[in-house]
C-alpha cells in the first residue's frame, strides 16, 4: 500500500498511490493510515486522484480511518474519480466528509 | 465485434474460478476488460463495483468456515442490458432470501457510524431484476445492469 504524505498549507495531505482500495487491501490501508496520520492533529486530506475503484470494504476502511483520527483530526477527501464518487454518493457518505474537487498541491514536489 | 446496443446483438462470457479473495481482483479485471469496448466507462465502473460486492460476499459469507469452492460468473449482453448470473456451492442465504440491504441513515455521531453493511444496498441500487434461487446445493444470483448506448469511434481504434 503506497501512501505518500506531505504537509501543504498546514494540512497533512496523504496521496494514495494505488489503483484500488478494495477488500484485499482494506486492512493494510487502515494500518498504514494509522502509522502515517495516527499522531496528527488538524486536517488530514486524502488525495484519491489515482484511485479508480473503492468497494464497500474500502469505503468501510476510509470511515474507520476517519473514526480513529477523530476528534484530534478531521479526515477530508480530495479528487474523487467518477466510480469512487458514485460509491460515496450511493451510500450517502458524501454527506459525512468534506470533499474537495482537487487535491491540494497536486503535482508539486513529486515528479511522477 | 458486436457493438450494436439497439438490436439483437448478443455477447456472452463465462468465468470459472475458486472463491478466494486473492482471485477476485483478477476476475473483475478480466470481466470488465471483456466488455470494456462495448459499454461506457460509467457502466464499466458499475459492473466492476456490482461484481466486486457479489463476489466478496460469496468469499466472506457463502464459503465462510468451509474450504473455498467454485464460482461461475456468466455475463450476457443483449441490447441495452447486461445479464449477470453468479453461481456458487456455498452456504445458502439465511432464510433462503436476499438481505434487505437498505442504505442506512448516517449516524449523527462520528463514533456511531457504520463501517460496513453497504454491500447489498449497493447491489440493489445498481441492478434490476435481482433474483436469488437455491437449487440443490447451488446459490444462483441473477440480475441485469442497464447499459447506456455507446458511441464508438468508427476508425482508429485498435482491435
Amino acid at each position: 500500500m503506497n501512501l505518500v504524505s506531505e504537509t501543504i498549507d498546514g494540512a497533512q495531505v496523504v496521496r494514495v498511490n494505488e489503483d484500488r482500495i478494495d477488500a484485499s487491501v482494506a486492512i493494510q490501508f487502515k494500518d498504514r493510515m494509522r502509522e502515517i496520520a495516527g499522531a496528527s492533529a488538524g486536517r488530514v486530506i486524502l488525495d484519491l486522484s489515482r484511485v479508480g475503484f473503492v468497494d464497500s470494504s474500502g469505503l468501510g476502511a476510509i470511515v474507520a480511518v476517519m473514526k480513529f483520527l477523530a476528534p484530534a483530526c478531521k479526515l477530508e477527501l480530495a479528487a474523487l474519480t467518477p466510480t469512487v464518487g458514485k460509491v460515496f454518493h450511493m451510500t450517502r457518505m458524501n454527506s459525512v466528509f468534506a470533499i474537495h474537487a482537487d487535491a491540494p498541491g497536486r503535482g508539486l514536489g513529486h515528479a511522477q | 465485434m458486436p457493438n450494436d446496443l439497439s438490436g439483437g446483438v448478443q455477447d456472452h462470457a463465462q468465468f470459472r474460478f475458486q472463491a478466494k479473495g486473492s482471485v477476485i481482483r483478477k476476475v473483475l479485471r478480466r470481466a470488465v476488460a471483456r466488455f470494456n469496448r462495448q459499454i461506457s466507462s460509467e457502466d464499466a465502473g458499475t459492473l466492476e463495483l456490482t461484481l466486486a460486492e457479489v463476489l466478496n460476499n460469496i468469499v466472506e459469507h457463502a464459503y465462510a468456515n468451509i474450504p473455498p469452492g467454485p464460482v461461475v460468473l456468466s455475463l450476457h449482453r443483449q441490447g441495452g442490458s447486461l445479464t449477470c448470473q453468479i453461481e456458487d456451492h456455498g452456504h445458502p442465504m439465511p432464510g433462503l432470501q436476499l438481505p434487505a440491504g437498505r442504505i442506512q441513515n448516517v449516524a449523527s455521531e462520528i463514533m456511531d457510524m457504520a463501517e460496513g453493511g453497504w454491500g447489498w444496498a449497493l447491489i440493489r441500487a445498481m441492478t434490476t431484476g435481482l433474483q436469488y434461487e437455491r437449487l440443490h446445493n447451488t446459490n444462483r444470483l441473477t440480475f441485469q445492469l442497464p447499459l447506456a448506448a455507446v458511441v464508438e469511434p468508427q476508425s482508429g481504434a485498435a482491435s
